[in-house]
């Protein structure tokens, strides 16, 4: 999952060096970190949310199939 | 830039393009124009600040690119105020005047530059199936994709046993798919493509399910008036759904909510509350158009 954020965001972002992807899980939950250039917050949020919205369904998504819960956190 | 720069202004855009025709002795069409400032009115005739153009006559040497991009400005901001100056015009524009009923206009955005014919070179498609191919397998959904052109959209066909989990509830994943590959391609490609992913049938059938359902509301609607309603769709499942339902003349359908994700009513005319909205909004319309 972690490696499917980072493809994504880094295909997404301006400066994908900048891109960084943190996985931790915690009991039946798996939190995604993402952390990437101020500059390209935008860009991975999206308008009104919905590139966010978007990683968040395909994470549900795959999270899904191991019956785990996901949350995906765009970090400042 | 050429001596024969002039700048001219004027109360609002037309005027000093009015201004500039007049005092050089030229039609619209043979200047080229600049717009410096748009000007605003002001707050009751205060702070009033007018309009101001260069102006060149065409033929001389000034970057036509600009203007063609400032002169649209304009335009756009002023037809409103003045459409007869809008229509005089007659260079062709590629603004696509979309006000037309707003439930055929939903879903056209992704489809409306039809006009432009382009076929996708093999690099292209390639490319295309290969970022589908890596996410999907980086969700743990490897799957086969094949990828079909029809005139300038691009469709990527999912086929494999994982179907089920990549198209999601009500096709939530798959657009979200979608939508995240379309971003991803249009950056790496630094063009916009017209893609779209299916998986298996599931927008054929998807698109039966929902006329369905949509003729079955209309059903009960005309049975017994009381407005109907389906929850939270996606401007293209709306468009199906506004479409099947377009030739009953006895029904109506609308979205309402705000964002991507509206509802439909499906309702029957006539007095109610619901109605005289629909009307004092087609009256707003008719306004600002005429």
């Amino acid at each position: 999952m972690k490696e499917l954020i980072h493809y994504i965001a880094t295909s997404l972002v301006d400066q994908p060096d900048a891109v960084q992807v943190n996985e931790v899980e915690q009991d039946d939950t798996i939190v995604i970190e993402l952390t990437v250039a101020k500059e390209d917050l935008g860009k991975v949020i999206g308008k009104q949310g919905r590139t966010a919205k978007a990683m968040r369904a395909l994470l549900t998504a795959v999270a899904g199939k191991s019956s785990k819960k996901s949350r995906l956190e765009i970090m400042e | 830039m050429s001596s024969n720069t002039k700048e001219f202004q004027g109360k609002d855009i037309a005027e000093a393009i009015q201004n500039a025709c007049n005092s050089l002795n030229a039609s619209q069409e043979d200047l080229n124009i600049e717009v410096i400032s748009t000007g605003s009115s002001g707050i009751f005739g205060l702070c009033r600040q007018n309009a101001r153009l260069r102006v060149t006559l065409k033929g001389e040497n000034i970057s036509q690119e600009q203007q063609p991009v400032s002169e649209k400005k304009a335009r756009t901001k002023k037809t409103a105020k003045s459409p007869k100056k809008a229509s005089r015009k007659k260079k062709p524009r590629k603004e696509v005047t979309a006000e037309p009923k707003e439930t055929l206009a939903e879903n056209n955005n992704s489809e409306a530059p039809h006009s432009e014919h382009k076929e996708y070179g093999p690099e292209f498609v390639s490319a295309i199936q290969e970022e589908l191919l890596k996410v999907l397998q980086l969700m743990g959904f490897p799957s086969e994709v094949s990828i079909l052109q029809d005139g300038n959209s691009i469709t990527g066909l999912i086929q494999g046993d994982n179907i089920e989990g990549i198209v999601g509830h009500d096709g939530k994943v798959l657009d979200s798919l979608q939508y995240l590959l379309r971003k991803m391609l249009s950056k790496k490609l630094s063009e916009k493509i017209m893609l779209s992913l299916d998986a298996g049938n599931f927008r054929a059938s998807r698109m039966k399910d929902l006329e369905k359902l949509g003729l079955k509301l209309a059903e009960e609607v005309k049975e017994n008036g009381k407005t109907k309603s389906i929850p939270s769709l996606n401007p293209s499942e709306r468009r199906i759904v506004h479409m099947a339902l377009q030739e009953d003349k006895d029904i109506r359908s609308r979205s309402v909510g705000e964002g991507l994700f509206k509802k439909i009513l499906i309702y029957r005319p006539g007095k109610g509350k619901r109605n005289s909205q629909a009307k004092r909004r087609k009256n707003k319309q008719g306004q600002s158009a005429g």
